[in-house]
């Protein structure tokens, strides 16, 4: 049900760092998230990632957007189904104080 | 401290995930530093051209002149960032040993770049398109890709390095 993930890259500067935990619960019905939701997903192509929810399409597929200035979004990653999200954050452990 | 606790007591079966910044997606080409330095040149003979008109009007003059420079300023960065992803993400330690100045082309860029944000002069501009000439000539030969240079055909109508594809 709950689960700690550990943050690899910085795409989701600076909400999350690189090496940061994050506890996150899991999701059954990912439609009922609100976009602006930091969700951990399972991409059919690039595996495990943290990345926000920014909302969805008419198909019910997922757009998604990184913090950082740099990250991926939803142009670079495609068109992902909802259910790929397993979980949403609930708050972030850092690495430095 | 947490953060230490968990890493000691449990560190090794927590999954990652990913927030990379690349996917990588391993589309890289030097069309879009080109066209950016390209277009330096021609915001600073606009910017030369008004300055030689008299104005109509001061508040019109203000305007593009105000637009031109935020678009000299913004092209200029484009081109440090194209290169910087091309140099860091896509050149790696073969290219290198087979391009040893490609270090040293990247640096001139980024330090023209600089200087075509911060002042007005062409022949800064013209360098900034002669290096990145130079720097797509580098990318496309790591590929084994041939290179032609042509004058691009529309203002500041200067050489361009093209892929022959």
């Amino acid at each position: 049900m709950i689960r700690l993930f550990r943050v690899s890259g910085r795409s989701m500067l600076p909400t999350l760092e690189d090496g940061d935990f994050f506890l996150a619960l899991a999701v059954r019905n990912p439609l009922s998230l609100k976009p602006g939701t930091v969700v951990r997903l399972i991409h059919p192509h690039f595996g495990p990632m943290v990345k926000r929810l920014s909302g969805y399409d008419q198909h019910h597929h997922i757009l998604l957007s990184s913090d950082g200035q740099t990250g991926a979004d939803s142009a670079d990653l495609g068109t992902i189904p909802a259910q790929a999200i397993t979980h949403r954050m609930l708050f972030r452990i850092p690495r430095r104080r | 401290m947490i953060h230490q606790f968990i890493e000691k007591v449990a560190g090794d079966s927590i999954d990652d995930v990913a927030a990379h910044c690349d996917v990588p997606c391993a589309i890289y080409d030097p069309a879009p530093l080109l066209i950016s330095a390209l277009t330096v040149v021609r915001m600073i003979d606009i910017m030369e051209e008004l300055e030689s008109h008299k104005p109509d009007s001061n508040i019109a003059y203000q305007n593009t002149m105000a637009r031109c420079v935020a678009q000299k300023e913004e092209h200029a960065e484009d081109v440090k960032h194209e290169v910087r992803v091309i140099w860091g993400d896509y050149l790696k330690a073969p290219q290198f040993e087979k391009f040893p100045n490609a270090h040293e082309l990247v640096h001139n860029i980024m330090l023209t770049g600089s200087k075509c944000k911060q002042g007005v002069s062409r022949d800064d501009a013209l360098k900034l398109v002669e290096l990145c000439n130079e720097f797509a000539e580098l990318f496309w030969a790591t590929k084994g890709v041939e290179t032609k240079r042509a004058v691009c055909p529309y203002k500041p109508s200067l050489e361009t390095v093209y892929p022959v594809l």
